[in-house]
């Protein structure tokens, strides 16, 4: 007997992300310091009701392209979370949450309650992407 | 622009960390582009009364002041209260909803572990207490 699996029409099936992989996000500058390094107030869910952390996931993105998705691109900043370590994180999990809507086959919710410990764990995990691989030269202006 | 009084007795650092923070009520909606509220005055007098009246208390108990934390935009219209200090990392949030308690966690990046929600209009002099140690 083989289980049945409901794969949508579209094929943009959850998958099951790997420990090793990396999940982008975008962090606007409003949220950096004079270091330009993310604020503790940077990791937050969106939206507050309903939503998770919104990141994307390296298998379907690159670090430019979680940047382009950006409303303003040039206001933000990516950085970059490795999911085993993220998962690590008290009352935080991740979901694969494709988002046909907006085209991004990445989306990644990371689920959990806002609190100040997973704030703080966050701020100790990620790593800035440089911006050199965000935008190549020769790309911009 | 915000006129909370301050009190006359408190460090230097301290008053300038708060006056700093009145840009924090300079955000206006959306100020991030992704939909997050303006500031309440209120929630910005809150975080300070928490952190003025409990910074003076510790300095008349143990002739101590905290080093001043950096006041902060926090998510949907809360504002966090961030200390790393001596080897000790402490946010306190306080949330947009005046009814809603503080959260708060620190560490000392090992096994020294404070965690848990703060009713701000209580005497919480030992959590700036545990960062001096």
């Amino acid at each position: 007997m083989v289980d049945q699996i409901e794969v949508p029409s579209d094929g943009w099936e959850k998958e099951e992300i790997p420990d090793d992989d990396f999940l982008f996000m975008r962090v606007h500058r409003s949220f950096l310091d004079s270091e330009d390094k993310p604020i503790p107030g940077a990791f937050r869910n969106r939206p507050k009701v309903g939503g998770g952390m919104s990141t994307d996931w390296a298998k379907y993105s690159t670090p430019e392209d979680a940047w382009r998705r950006a409303r303003v691109p040039e206001d933000n900043i990516v950085i970059r979370f490795i999911a085993g370590q993220v998962r690590r994180v008290p009352g935080r999990w991740i979901e694969h949450t494709p988002d046909r809507k907006r085209n991004n086959r990445a989306h990644t919710d990371v689920w959990g309650e806002e609190t100040a410990e997973a704030r703080v764990r966050f701020g100790r995990i990620y790593q800035i992407v440089p911006l050199d691989d965000i935008s190549p030269i020769g790309d911009s202006q | 622009m915000a006129s909370l009084q301050l009190p006359t007795y408190l460090s230097e650092s301290i008053r300038q960390a708060i006056e700093e923070s009145r840009r924090i009520l300079d955000l206006k909606d959306n100020w991030d582009d992704e939909g997050s509220p303006a500031y309440e005055e209120s929630t910005w007098a809150r975080a300070l009364d928490f952190l003025t009246l409990n910074a003076i208390t510790l300095w008349r108990h143990r002739a101590v002041w905290v080093c001043a934390p950096r006041i902060l935009p926090g998510p949907q219209g809360s504002i966090d209260l961030h200390w790393r200090t001596g080897g000790r990392e402490l946010l306190v949030n306080i949330p947009a909803s005046l009814s809603e308690p503080a959260d708060f966690y620190g560490d000392n990046g090992s096994c020294n572990v404070i965690k848990g929600k703060l009713d701000t209009s209580e005497d919480n002099e030992w959590i700036l207490l545990w960062l001096t140690r």
